[in-house]
């Protein structure tokens, strides 16, 4: 069953950095404040909001908004894990197009110290040493025993990375890399070097979205969200096939059908690249290629800004650093820019058509994935 | 059966005349093997079927890392990976001495990790068969 468009009015986004002396809620508060202003509307417009985040405690979004003295409208505070800014988006659509509410509020933030995250339920796998980075080497270790797809191939992914944040004004880490420097950089879980995973970082952004009806009767230019496809992952102990990683391929054929835009469409794409290699197994979960090929994707640059099908042109996490919770609402941030024309420095010429993608868990046990298309008209 | 030191996390492993095991559980209803105690069995929903079960003896090495930054309590660098055993069954665990998918793999018990007070901590080891 299809549910209608949402049109996203306005974007914010704060630096992501360290911000040691900054709380979580003034990070939420610069983030709303921007997209309230990009979308040309008040605190008095908003309807509801959905407010993601995974360790910034109780009602976040309530402590966030009462510093602006926000109406008490209703507020819905989520997690799920990374892909919980994505879901919040996606909240905020499905509101929307099921005629809920005429202007919606989307809002992730996230403030993160040092070193490896600390899960608050862990599990054997965890209490066992596996790390998020060891999660995905795993991964790899599989694509590359049988596809044979080698360890260049993912330290390419970070070059590209590094290329692309080099032209984008908000990315944190911004200095290119060679492959040589790629591979020889710390190891962190085989093949994983340090450059080929994201870092902590803390931030927030915020997206608004508006009806149809809103949209005309305002003469507002929108970008459209089409649909969001939520897929959960959940194992048992059980044998999954690792190199189709998550629950990418099928949150991506559930937009695809949705909406009949299929991989080919796709113009500009930014998806979850906390880990080089992960980058390259969600391409071939999306259809950018098929299972097994990433590697040929990798090195021929069909993924780089000038490419076939441009992916993380913004720098991704790799470049940008990942704030949990605001890393899946600042997609939709660059990609409404995008597709606005107006991502200076990285704009993919012509963009019309966008996917947003993001994806989280516990060990690989237990997790979401997220996959939003995006359009022009 | 030999008391199994400080484990790094309870009733994961145990041993026997004939070596290391799992424990693990079958569901005398359905037939469903797990890993790890449950009310209820995953799969029929059943509660009170759950018979213990020695799993995992053997498997065969699906994946495997070396893991070089892990978290407190694990110093330097160590080996892990998921092995597929009996069952349809998915294990992680340390390995040594082996990282090549596709390579069977016998179950052994040993330091994995050590406590806040210095102490080792016991668990699953895998290594060539």
């Amino acid at each position: 069953m299809a549910a209608g468009k949402a049109g996203i009015v306005g974007v914010g986004l704060t630096a992501f950095d360290k911000h040691d002396d900054r709380s979580i809620e003034d990070l939420g508060r610069e983030a709303t404040i921007a997209a309230l202003a990009d979308a040309g509307v008040t605190r008095a417009d908003v309807q509801a909001v959905f407010c993601a985040h995974l360790y910034g405690g109780e009602v976040l979004g309530q402590r966030i908004l009462r510093g602006l003295s926000f109406p008490e409208v209703p507020i819905l505070n989520l997690e799920n894990a990374c892909a919980g800014g994505s879901s919040a988006v996606r909240d905020a659509w499905q509101a929307i197009a099921n005629g809920q509410h005429d202007l919606v509020l989307a809002i992730g933030a996230e403030k993160m110290g040092r070193g490896l995250i600390n899960f608050v339920s862990p599990d054997v796998e965890q209490v066992l040493g596996i790390t998020p980075p060891a999660q995905y080497a795993l991964a790899a270790q599989r694509h590359m025993h049988e596809f044979g797809t080698p360890p260049e191939a993912f330290a390419e992914i970070a070059v590209k990375s590094r290329m692309h944040a080099s032209r984008n004004p908000n990315a944190r880490f911004r200095d290119t890399v060679t492959r040589a420097a790629v591979l020889e950089s710390r190891p962190i879980a085989e093949p994983l070097t340090l450059l080929q995973c994201c870092r902590n970082g803390s931030g927030a952004a915020a997206v608004v979205l508006a009806s149809e009806a809103w949209c005309r009767k305002r003469g507002t230019d929108a970008v459209w969200v089409r649909h969001s496809a939520l897929a959960s992952w959940m194992s048992d102990f059980t044998q999954k096939d690792l190199t189709d990683f998550g629950a990418t391929r099928r949150a991506a054929s559930a937009a695809y059908e949705a909406t009949g835009i299929g991989p080919d469409d796709l113009d500009v794409v930014e998806l979850h690249d906390a880990f080089t290699c992960g980058e390259l197994l969600h391409w071939e979960g999306l259809g950018l290629c098929k299972k097994g090929e990433g590697a040929k994707l990798a090195l021929d640059g069909a993924t780089a800004l000038g490419g076939r099908v441009p992916v993380n042109v913004s720098g991704g996490l790799l470049s940008k650093s990942h704030p949990l919770g605001a890393t899946g609402v600042a997609q939709f941030a660059e990609l409404t820019w995008q597709l606005r024309g107006t991502a200076a420095g990285r704009q993919v010429e012509g963009a019309k058509v966008a996917l947003a993608h993001s994806q989280g868990g516990v060990s690989l046990e237990a997790g979401a994935t997220c996959v939003a298309l995006l359009t022009r008209d | 059966m030999a008391e199994i030191q400080n484990p790094a996390w309870p009733d994961l492993v145990a041993r026997d005349e004939s070596g290391a095991y799992l424990q693990g559980y079958c569901c005398s209803s359905c037939g469903r093997m797990t890993l790890g105690r449950r009310e209820v069995c995953p799969a029929c929903w059943k509660t009170n079927t759950l018979v213990p079960a020695k799993l995992g003896r053997r498997g065969t090495l699906y994946s495997a890392t070396r893991i070089h930054q892990g978290p407190a309590g694990f110093a330097g660098a160590y080996d892990v990976g998921y092995v597929d055993i009996e069952g349809g069954l998915r294990v992680f665990a340390h390995l040594k001495g082996v990282l090549k998918p596709g390579a069977e793999v016998a179950l052994d018990i040993g330091h994995v990790k050590t406590d806040g007070q210095g102490k080792p901590m016991t668990g699953p080891i895998y290594g060539a068969a």
